[in-house]
């Protein structure tokens, strides 16, 4: 899996960062299965795009979608 | 025009309207093109004729719209932030002794944050009244009154709750007792009737880029007497330019240097658009809008609606057990669903509905459809079922 884009897209106020990535694939549920390891995973499969997060505490949080038959 | 007609953008469903409404009325977008095109005119600032001289014109349909007895007293601003800061700013400096202030907790930022600079400051005490149900009485008013309190600064329609204060009983009452008065329409204004001929409020402050249909970065508020506000801005008025001293005419004391004039054209556009469509008919389809919207969010038991019964086109909910920026971020992105999350700069109110979580908030606007709604609350449905499956 590759990164194709990334955006800087905002600065907060605590001085973190929010980037947007477009990446080369899909997401699968293996992916996320594999990030469990790290923190706790959200993901919301019943919706128009299936969408999961991924959050450790103080340290990062993903969100966004898995298109694609997969995930 | 008809609601729906203007939404270029496929497929998406604009709920932000108490930020900025959009789109904007075909003949707002004209007159800031026509504004443009045509040469500048305002009487004393220029040789030029014929054009339509805006800030005049935009008084005139501001003075009619709000029933204010002095067009002149309309004064323009960059919007209710600054028009609120003007005034408490003035009041403040033409009052000498250190003074009590009462506002309320259903007040926004624009509100709240001079009047807590000037408290750090020194210059006044301050008492915040809290609402009940939704609304802040005058008798909570009338019970933080002192003998040194000479200001009140409370807000017409609460941009969260959507609640509408009834301003008539409290204006009245401090009119009696010689206190002054600032309400902030930011939020009702476009919405509501508002008759200032029957309200004695000593300011009314409103904003065009909401619900007066006009491009942001112009607002305003009118000032019958403005003897109690200092003059804290002095420049170029166009007006008794041989003097150094900043001229004391209604609206010139008030407004240095050269207007924002698309900003005025599009405000004048946007409430004679009211005008045409009709305050009544516009208040009578928010209210279904809303009432529809509310309806179909208590069908899901994990949306918490913080007030089921707002007199203002605006919803704000929250899911449990999911975080509100990832049900605007889901919304936003999988369903073309714009809301706004967060607090919403009303930080007193969320402090009392949410712990100080903050919420999602919908509002409406007349362009809004109840078919937008029907979709939008499908969605928000979706995903509060897909959190609990």
């Amino acid at each position: 899996m590759r990164i194709l884009k990334s955006v800087q897209t905002k600065v907060c106020v605590d001085g973190s960062l929010m980037k947007e990535y477009v990446l080369d694939e899909p997401l699968t549920e293996s992916f996320l299965k594999f990030l469990e390891n790290f923190g706790t995973v959200r993901y919301l499969d019943n919706l128009r795009k299936p969408y999961f997060s991924f959050e450790k505490e103080l340290f990062i949080s993903i969100k966004g979608f898995c298109r694609g038959q997969q995930c | 025009m008809e609601p729906g007609q203007l939404n270029e953008r496929e497929g998406l469903i604009y709920l932000n309207n108490a930020a900025t409404s959009w789109p904007k009325p075909p003949g707002v977008i004209a007159e800031v093109t026509k504004s443009l095109q045509d040469p500048y005119f305002e009487q004393g600032r220029t040789t030029a004729s014929g054009a339509i001289d805006y800030p005049a014109a935009a008084r005139e349909t501001l003075a009619r719209f709000f029933h204010a007895e002095k067009p002149g007293h309309i004064i323009f601003t960059q919007n209710a932030t600054d028009s609120l800061n003007l005034l408490i700013h003035g009041f403040t400096r033409n009052t000498t002794a250190p003074f009590h202030t009462i506002t309320t907790e259903l007040e926004h930022n624009s509100v709240l944050r001079p009047l807590h600079a000037l408290e750090m400051n020194g210059a006044l005490s301050l008492t915040t009244v809290p609402f009940t149900n939704n609304h802040v009485s005058l008798a909570a008013i009338k019970a933080a009154i002192r003998e040194d309190t000479r200001l009140v600064v409370m807000t017409h329609g609460s941009n969260v709750l959507g609640s509408v204060q009834d301003i008539k009983p409290v204006a009245e009452y401090l009119r009696t007792n010689d206190i002054f008065f600032i309400v902030d329409g930011a939020q009702t204004a476009g919405h509501i009737p508002i008759d200032l001929s029957c309200v004695p409020v000593d300011a009314f402050v409103f904003t065009g880029h909401k619900a007066l249909f006009s491009i942001p970065g112009i607002g305003g508020f009118y000032l019958p007497d403005p003897t109690a506000i200092a003059v804290t801005k002095q420049g170029g008025t166009g007006s008794d330019s041989g003097s150094l001293r900043q001229p004391m005419e209604m609206p010139t004391r008030f407004e240095s240097g050269t207007h924002n004039y698309p900003g005025i054209a599009s405000l004048y556009a946007g409430v004679r658009f009211i005008e045409g469509v009709g305050l009544a008919t516009i208040e009578r389809k928010g209210r279904e809008l809303t009432a529809s919207f509310v309806q179909a969010l208590k069908k899901t038991d994990t949306i918490i609606i913080h007030n089921k019964s707002p007199d203002l086109p605006i919803v704000s909910f929250s899911i449990d057990g999911i975080d509100n920026s990832e049900v605007g971020f889901i919304l936003a992105r999988a369903y073309q669903v714009i809301t706004r999350t967060g607090l919403h700069c009303a930080p007193l109110i969320h402090r009392r509905i949410d712990g100080g979580r903050g919420c999602i908030r919908a509002s409406f606007s007349w362009f809004t459809t109840m078919e937008e709604c029907r979709v939008a609350t499908g969605a928000i449905r979706e995903v509060a079922e897909s959190a609990h499956p």
